[in-house]
């Protein structure tokens, strides 16, 4: 059995998070009132813990125990739950999840989590300062556009190289043609089993 | 020799009647400092035990709560938000100086309306039977001078289905965690009181107090012999802190 004391410390000082990326977002706080008064269970299999998320006062508090009605229930394992959470999909066909109870809450969960835009540059001003803030939020913007761009280039570079240079992988035409090919064998030997069963199935056959 | 009964102060014996009294001037001299001195002996770690006896009490709205020995409040101020506006909190606890402490940091911090306050004797608590749907003693009960008797007056004062919590410094499992706790405990502890309240006798006593304080297996068997049921326990950071719970049948 996990620690209660680790556990409860971890959820603390996440619900701390939560709260705080949500004072610097207050049109996700304010949404969050169509939350209220629900509980959400999130029930992980690797690591194998419990988290109860529960809407109240605009905002999430998180717990390890609850003994009181759920809205809803997600299965699955953490990283899936993760990945999950912060994606747009609406469909759980795929996704390792299941989900029992209400699925609307896990919608407007996601919906929740995909409009939050949270104002770093405020957060920065109030630990340093607004200009001292303003500069190097200017500057990590600058930098994180830079880096996004180099970063697209150098992926392209790189899957040019590998495609048509050094031909260690296929490119994605070549595959296509590749996938294409084996569809119309599949459909050529489907027809020619056909055929077969065709002929074995006339009267004047003969087996021999 | 005299006859007349004693009990434990720490590590000494002293006339039964006097136990009380004695544990009240400890709680009038550390009242001040009381919430610095417990972040600071266990690193925080306190907020996190007491947290997870919120989440274990189970209380919801318009529910009746007793937190005994409650203090500077920590536990009430968390149990009045639980319970809401239809519910009720009494915050009591036998010394003036911590209850005075408690009411003035719960109003500081918004929690009225469902909230009152109540100097009483956890072995004879002042209330009918059957009120209320939870009752918490949170680092209280090793103080009280007769456990089975406080025991007795909880199970009296609880609703059938309530259910009692006891957070309590038990004994550590781990031998090596249990000798560096007690180098911690009658080393630093004294030495921290005598820093920070300039009194490190008191820190002493809480200190051999936690020691005279009977394990989990013993405390659940008492529990069960006051009459509770479904009782067990909860070690928590190595059985340092144990949580207690068991219902009213």
């Amino acid at each position: 059995m996990s620690s209660p004391t680790a556990i409860t410390a971890i959820l603390t000082a996440l619900e701390k998070a939560l709260a705080t990326a949500l004072r610097y977002d207050p049109g996700t706080q304010a949404q969050l009132a169509k939350l209220e008064g629900q509980t959400l269970l999130l029930e992980c299999s690797r690591p194998a813990q419990k988290v109860y998320l529960h809407f109240r006062d605009h905002g999430v508090a998180l717990t390890g125990h609850h003994e009181g009605p759920l809205s809803a229930t997600l299965t699955g394992s953490g990283a899936d739950m993760v990945k999950l959470l912060l994606s747009d999909q609406h469909s759980l066909y795929g996704s390792g999840i299941s989900i029992s109870g209400n699925a609307a809450v896990l919608a407007q969960l996601q919906d929740l989590m995909g409009q939050l835009d949270i104002d770093w540059e405020q957060a920065l001003a109030d630990a340093i300062g607004t200009l001292p803030a303003h500069a190097l939020a200017t500057s990590l913007r600058h930098t994180g556009a830079w880096a996004q761009a180099r970063g697209q280039s150098a992926e392209r570079l790189l899957r040019e190289y590998l495609a048509e240079e050094s031909a260690a992988v296929l490119g994605r035409s070549e595959f296509a043609l590749f996938v294409d090919d084996i569809a119309n064998t599949r459909l050529a030997l489907d027809r020619l089993g056909a055929r077969i069963a065709h002929l074995q199935a006339r009267p004047d056959h003969k087996d021999h | 020799m005299s006859d007349k009964k004693t009990t434990h102060f720490g590590f000494e014996q002293i006339e039964i009647d006097k136990k009380a009294e004695r544990v009240a001037d400890v709680f009038h001299s550390v009242a001040g400092k009381y919430d610095l001195m417990n972040d600071l002996m266990s690193g925080g770690i306190h907020r996190f035990w007491k947290r997870y006896t919120i989440e274990k009490s189970a209380v919801r709205a318009g529910h009746k709560v007793l937190d005994i020995a409650g203090g500077t409040g920590d536990l009430s101020y968390q149990f009045a938000r639980q319970v809401g506006p239809e519910g009720l909190v009494v915050l009591a606890d036998i010394n003036a100086s911590m209850l005075k402490v408690g009411r003035d940091r719960l109003i500081d911090r918004g929690a009225v309306g469902n909230v009152t306050f109540a100097q009483a004797d956890a072995q004879y608590l002042p209330f009918p039977d059957n009120t209320f749907d939870c009752i918490a003693i949170a680092f209280g009960l090793r103080n009280v001078t007769d456990k089975d008797l406080a025991l007795q007056s909880m199970l009296r004062v609880l609703k059938p289905g309530g259910r009692l919590l006891i957070l309590e410094f038990s004994k550590p499992g781990n031998p090596l965690l249990e000798k560096a706790y007690d180098t911690y405990s009658f080393k630093l502890l004294p030495l921290m009181g005598k820093l920070i309240t300039n009194d490190s006798d008191s820190y002493r006593y809480l200190a051999e107090s936690i020691r005279m304080h009977p394990d989990q297996k013993t405390l659940q068997t008492m529990m069960d012999q006051a009459g509770f049921v479904l009782t067990q326990y909860q070690n928590m950071t190595g059985g340092i802190v144990a949580l207690h719970m068991g219902v009213k049948p």
